[in-house]
């Protein structure tokens, strides 16, 4: 009795991504995104497909699956949440990443956008400057004085 | 849609910003904003200003009316001398020095303490002693730019005010040793029983069967080594014309709960500290030999072993020989000595290749001169740092009698640690595994003393609990709502006159005024 009240009660939304691609999502699952929730706000016939305009079906499959994670978790404790938040992210490689992180911020996910930041943070720590580069594959745009500049940034500063 | 290949440094600067902000460390910081000029925008000067060299939420200070540590075995006019005083829970690190242009050259291995954010103090070498005054020719400022710098050990240190360590060493039923492990805590006691938290819960489970060593050893030490966990045994015994000291090491294997002993450790160094111990490969240390243990002798109480004025020893897992190879300030053995005092020549900023390493000289980068932070203003340490500080800042020594704590007895000096506890976690005594009270004492006792000796090991703890307020919004909301609030407050009393009049005149008008009364002015502004 109880799933399908709930089901009853949630409606069932359809996005669009920006290839075309359209998924059925529960409200409650659309409604973590702050974007979609002002959209529907605005939005008279709730069955017409709601645009995700920057986001590819394959990212947006991603950050749906990370949504609907979220939207039901009251079936699991806290641990477990970040538990499976670890490993999503984990899993995901360098480029999706990327993308799923302008996705969240596009979408104003704000769970999501915290655990892309943080998971990029920890890959940035305890790394040199030049394994930085090398891992997310920018290029060094200083000048040799730029650079000895920014060497000579973070001294140590003794008491004594 | 053809998906392109992401470029991270065209990201929006808001998203690298807000990376940024999630780099724990200056150093951390500073990387980030040597990788390109557009990270570099995206993090401004001003963000590392905030940020700690070693530690994001060390130091750490622990107001107290008495510090807990002090009165137990200590006669009550040694505890009446320093009452008012606050611990401090200091972050130190071992780090290994080398010229970038010359890794030939002889290293120099330092103890540093970050006693107030931003700033070092250089230790004596593996001690807990802060060096006072640095030689003369010590550069005050250390570019780093030409410098290879590894760390190789990362602890903490509880510290009175700015007292010696002397005080704050504990005996009794406390553990020889605490340390995180995969993230657990792990606790050996001077039986060789080996303890460990649950996942989730703070409760003390016995691990390992059969006690490691002997109710003998003088000392236990937990340290990791690729993923795994070690114990160094220090034992004291004097037969015949050896030696006294020697050392064991045994690995946990963690599947069978058992522990395997370690003949050698190839070509490391192990280093045992009293704040903690570590492994070092010998190829940093040119013409010092592997496979041995190099040990300040001051972390083992009532070092027996060869006097005199060497501080630390060398044991050699080949013969079981132990030898002195530094004493403080004198240098008997230069081989070892040179790695740990003095400074070395190519540090100083007379020599040659300080002059070509350092260009512009050490005094024109004025970022130091901002780091001077004194000791009762140091508790704005980051942001993090402050939920933890209303944890522990009430813990009051009321002396050593009993207690009753979920009908368990306890000295009632630990009953305020134990309340934080179960406030924070709930009963995690729940669904024990110890059989008597007396067991339970003893258990809630050690994780109490524990809580109280060495914080490192909870910042994961505290950090799990503390997740869900660490949204960067709201720790930026919850200190503007700090500083303002005098304001507020002020302002809520003129706004509770003018809700005042405003319902009169309602209530004078035909309106419903009814929801309009129910508005708790309070809980509206936070």
């Amino acid at each position: 009795m109880a799933s399908t009240s709930t089901s009853t009660l949630s409606r069932k939304l359809i996005l669009k991504s920006s290839d075309g691609e359209k998924f059925e999502v529960d409200e409650n699952v659309a409604m973590q995104s702050q974007t979609i929730k002002h959209m529907i706000e605005d939005l008279d016939d709730i069955n017409s497909p709601i645009p995700v305009s920057i986001v590819t079906g394959t990212i947006l499959s991603k950050v749906i699956e990370y949504c609907k994670k979220h939207a039901t978790e009251d079936s699991d404790s806290d641990e477990q949440l970040k538990q499976w938040d670890k490993e999503y992210a984990n899993n995901m490689d360098l480029n999706t990443l990327y993308y799923l992180l302008l996705a969240a911020n596009y979408m104003e996910i704000k769970g999501l956008l915290e655990l892309i930041t943080q998971c990029v943070a920890d890959m940035i720590k305890g790394k040199s400057p030049e394994e930085i580069r090398a891992h997310f594959n920018i290029k060094n745009d200083f000048t040799p004085q730029e650079e000895a500049n920014i060497r000579n940034e973070n001294p140590w500063a003794f008491e004594n | 849609m053809i998906r392109r290949k992401s470029s991270w440094s065209d990201l929006p600067s808001e998203l690298l910003s807000a990376i940024a902000r999630r780099l724990e460390t200056r150093t951390d910081l500073c990387k980030f904003r040597a990788v390109c000029s557009k990270w570099r925008r995206s993090a401004p000067n001003s963000l590392l200003l905030h940020k700690n060299l070693l530690s994001p939420l060390l130091p750490h200070k622990i107001s107290t009316l008495t510090p807990p540590l002090l009165d137990k075995n200590r006669s009550s006019h040694m505890s009446s001398e320093i009452p008012g005083k606050s611990l401090i829970t200091v972050p130190c690190s071992v780090f290994l020095l080398r010229p970038s242009r010359n890794l030939k050259a002889s290293p120099w291995l330092i103890t540093v303490e970050e006693l107030n954010p931003g700033k070092f103090y250089l230790r004596k070498p593996l001690s807990r002693i802060n060096i006072k005054y640095l030689p003369e020719n010590f550069p005050k400022v250390l570019q780093l730019s030409d410098l290879k710098v590894i760390e190789l050990g990362k602890f903490c240190t509880l510290r009175l005010n700015n007292e010696e360590e002397k005080y704050l060493n504990t005996k009794g039923r406390n553990f020889d040793d605490i340390l995180n492990f995969n993230g657990r805590v792990y606790a050996i006691d001077l039986r060789g029983r080996l303890y460990r938290t649950g996942y989730d819960l703070l409760s003390m489970l016995e691990i390992v069967g059969e006690p490691i060593g002997l109710t003998t050893d003088k000392k236990k030490c937990l340290v990791e080594l690729l993923g795994e966990l070690y114990v160094v045994v220090y034992r004291c015994q004097r037969s015949g014309n050896r030696s006294p000291i020697s050392f064991e090491v045994y690995r946990l294997q963690e599947e069978e709960e058992e522990w395997e002993m370690v003949e050698d450790i190839c070509d490391r160094i192990l280093f045992v500290t009293l704040d903690g111990c570590f492994f070092a490969n010998k190829n940093y240390f040119p013409g010092c030999r592997g496979n041995s243990i190099v040990y300040y002798k001051k972390t083992f109480p009532q070092y027996t072993g060869a006097t005199g004025s060497f501080d630390i020893g060398i044991f050699h897992f080949d013969d079981g020989r132990v030898i002195n190879v530094y004493g403080w300030p004198i240098a008997p053995s230069p081989r070892y000595s040179e790695v740990f005092w003095p400074p070395p020549a190519w540090l100083l900023p007379d020599t040659e290749s300080a002059t070509n390493g350092y260009p512009g000289g050490v005094n024109q980068y004025p970022l130091v001169a901002v780091q001077v932070v004194t000791l009762p203003s140091f508790i704005q340490v980051a942001d993090h740092a402050k939920p933890i500080d209303t944890t522990f800042t009430e813990i009051v020594q009321n002396g050593v009698s009993q207690a009753k704590f979920q009908g368990i007895k306890v000295s009632s000096h630990l009953v305020p640690i134990l309340k934080k506890i179960w406030d924070k976690h709930g009963n995690i005594m729940q669904g024990h595994v110890l059989q008597t009270n007396d067991q339970l004492t003893w258990a809630l006792e050690s994780l109490a003393n524990g809580i109280r000796f060495r914080l490192d090991w909870l910042i994961p703890f505290v950090q799990k609990a503390m997740a869900v307020h660490n949204e960067q919004q709201q720790v930026h909301y919850v200190q503007g709502l700090e500083m303002s609030k005098s304001n507020l407050l002020a302002q809520l009393h003129d706004l509770d006159c003018r809700l005042a009049q405003q319902r009169n005149l309602l209530a004078g008008m035909a309106v419903a005024s009814a929801p309009l009364a129910h508005i708790d002015l309070k809980n509206v502004l936070g």
